[in-house]
């Protein structure tokens, strides 16, 4: 047996003292989250008819399914899952890429990694650390909704595959964290890039939904073919409380066992600290513009600042879009009027 | 026994040739000295000996072996960085001991005294700690653990010197142990004080590698004698630099191999008083810092 995982016991250790308390957060709120979601439904839409009404205009509003997602049906469960199920999914991610990136190339960048990497451990120890507390951090997410659903009378077996899919996509985005953690020399770039991959696989499951195939019943749909290419796309096609089809767990797993199995193996052909994507040297000299306080403020913030200014413009135009269909739907269609603020959580469509 | 064998290593940054050639020969139970100016390749010897990097070129032995695994070998060596960056939500004390225990253990006593002789608190999280105190947690890490072999990169950077005579002790002790201590510096005082060897590197390079004794007589002894009668002739000679001569006194510089040749020409001027420095490190130093500017050697 080869040495090269020796001291990923003692760095998993190290890594949940350091997260004892953000871990806990960021899967108490998902979960609370949930669970609030989950007992909503109930007193928002309390009759049948109130829930066929409010999933008839869902099926025809982009925004709407591109927030909520593709709708199975009108039970407690299933209305559940349409409301916040894509939501917990996408927060999974977020948890399981900032995690990984923390404990890897942050260790990295700031030299940690080569205080730890001159000790008795072995190569892969710290890699193989990071994505243990994450993977056990996602299964605990899992067990958790599960319970909370269950908590709110749903039933055990959908809620419990409500949980799995939340918690395997959040494995899933670890293994796309280890891998973005060997790209780039810097923790903020791998964020960047694992974050980029989450906020993708939450966009392609959303126009998947939104250019899925609306029944004959009129208010449950299938989702387009896109959604199959998205780990969130996998939470929601484990169809949870409408068939809880268990196989599909197989598409995270097997993601997260090829991305990690490239992470160990990129980790083993390069250098400690060094990033596969290599630093572009700079400007030897300050241009005119860096040297007033402004232009200062623009250099060490415009990747930021650019960032944030395409997410906004993007929301905006989705919201935009939201907007627009939904005033075309109420002048259509008067009896889901009084649903609508409720839908939309309070986005102000009137 | 050689603690430390490394020969014609060779690691490029894209571009950047940042070894280029380099011997690094260290003996079982000496204190060697790792010179050299900034960026000439120390730190980069020192993490491709740590096995963090991987060499384009060359061989590296440590303790008595090539190492397929290092992990067996870190076991019986500590390293302290020049920069040492710890987790912020983390005490000092618990990052000593969680360095000791991945080393494979710590001398529990010995760490108690360690702290207490640095000055430690140990009960401090480290994002309070100034850059000091974190040297020191990485020190008293290392000092405390039961090693053959200390690699330290510039481990005193940012110590007070009442700290920097705290290190020296230490680095005594292990010495008087039997044990190794590769030691990066740019503190000469430090060197002069510690080390038997020396290696001097430049651009990736190993440029002198010896005691002390042995470097100096490379270089040039400084002179300055009074005399009877009026010196003549004396900026003439060879292996005589920067003569400033003033009729009985004279200060100049000689190459320490034509010292005993030109002590002899000076006694012809009965000699009342002489005083002979032998070259500081700083001045061996400055005297490949300088060829380095200058281009020529
Ligand atoms: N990760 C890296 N990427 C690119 N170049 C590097 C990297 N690490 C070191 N270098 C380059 O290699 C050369 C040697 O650097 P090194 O850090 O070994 O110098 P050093 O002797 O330790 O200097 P100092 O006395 O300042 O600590 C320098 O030119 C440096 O710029
Ligand atoms: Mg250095």
């Amino acid at each position: 047996m080869s040495t090269a995982y020796t001291g990923s016991g003692r760095l998993a250790r190290l890594a949940l003292r350091r997260d004892r308390v953000q871990l806990p957060v960021w899967i108490l709120s998902t979960v609370a989250l949930g669970a609030f979601a989950g007992s909503a439904t109930d007193s928002q839409y309390p009759t049948e008819a109130d829930r066929l009404a409010v999933l008839r205009v869902a099926v025809e509003t982009p925004g709407l399914l591109m927030f909520r997602a593709a709708p199975t049906g009108t039970s407690d469960g299933q209305m559940t899952a349409f409301g916040i199920l894509a939501f917990l999914a996408l927060m999974a991610g977020f948890m399981s890429t900032l995690a990984v990136v923390r404990h890897t190339r942050q260790n990295e960048e700031t030299g940690r990694a080569e205080m730890i990497g001159a000790t008795a451990v072995g190569r892969h120890a710290n890699l193989s650390a990071a994505l243990t507390v994450v993977v056990g951090a996602n299964v605990v997410l899992a067990a958790l909704i599960g319970l909370a659903f269950t908590g709110n009378g749903l039933p055990a077996a959908g809620s419990f595959a409500a949980g799995a899919g939340v918690g395997a996509a959040g494995i899933a985005f670890a293994g796309v964290a280890a891998v973005a953690a060997q790209l780039t020399q810097g923790a903020r770039a791998a964020n960047g890039i694992a974050a980029t991959v989450v906020g993708v696989a939450y966009l392609l499951r959303g126009l998947a939904d939104v250019f899925g195939e609306v029944q004959p019943d009129g208010y449950t749909m299938t989702s387009a073919w896109p959604s199959w290419l998205s780990p969130i796309g996998w939470t929601m096609q484990m169809r949870p409380f409408a068939g809880d089809r268990w196989w599909v767990l197989v598409l995270p797993v097997a993601l997260f066992a090829v991305l990690t199995a490239a992470s160990f193996a990129l980790t083993a052909r390069r250098d400690v600290g060094m990033g596969l994507l290599a630093d572009r040297p700079g400007p030897a000299r300050a241009s005119a513009a860096l040297l007033s306080p402004l232009g200062l403020a623009w250099r060490l913030q415009r990747g930021t600042v650019l960032g944030w200014t395409v997410t906004i413009t993007a929301f905006g135009l989705l919201v935009g879009s939201i907007a627009n269909a939904v005033a075309d739907e109420l002048a259509t269609n008067e009896n889901v009027t009084g649903r609508l603020d409720d839908l939309a959580g309070g986005g102000g469509t009137r | 026994m050689t603690a430390i064998s490394a020969s014609a290593l060779v690691k490029t940054f894209g571009r950047v040739r940042a070894l280029d050639g380099l011997d690094l020969h260290v003996d079982v139970g000496e204190v060697h000295g790792f010179l050299g100016p900034n960026g000439s390749g120390k730190s980069t010897t020192i993490r491709v000996l740590l096995g963090l990097l991987r060499a384009d070129a060359g061989s590296v032995s440590l303790l008595g072996g090539p190492w397929r695994d290092a992990v067996d070998l870190h076991r019986r060596l500590a390293y302290v960085p020049g920069d040492v960056n710890l987790w912020p939500n983390l005490t000092g004390g618990e990052a000593i001991d969680l360095f000791g225990s991945l080393r494979g253990g710590l001398d529990r006593r010995r760490r108690d005294d360690l702290i207490q002789r640095f000055q430690l608190d140990p009960s401090k999280r480290a994002r309070t700690y100034s850059k000091g105190n974190r040297q020191k947690v990485a020190i008293v890490a290392a000092f405390a653990s039961d090693v053959e072999l200390y690699i330290l990169d510039e481990p005193t950077s940012g110590l007070d010197p009442l700290m920097e005579a705290a290190f020296q002790e230490c680095v005594r002790e292990v010495k008087s142990q039997g044990r190794t201590v590769l030691l990066s510096s740019h503190i000469f005082s430090e060197v002069e004080a510690l080390c038997d060897r020396v290696s001097i590197i430049r651009q990736g390079r190993t440029v002198e590698s010896g005691t002390l004794a042995e470097l100096r007589h490379l270089t040039r002894t400084s002179v300055s004698v009074d005399t009877a009668r009026p010196i003549t002739g004396l900026a003439e000679l060879p292996g005589v630099y920067d003569a400033v001569v003033s009729t009985t006194h004279a200060t100049f510089a000689v190459d320490t191999a034509d010292l005993n040749r030109v002590l002899e020409y000076l006694t012809r001027f009965d000699v009342r008083a002489l005083a002979s420095a032998p070259p500081s490190l700083e001045e061996l130093f400055l005297r490949h810092y300088g060829d380095e500017l200058v281009g020529v050697r």
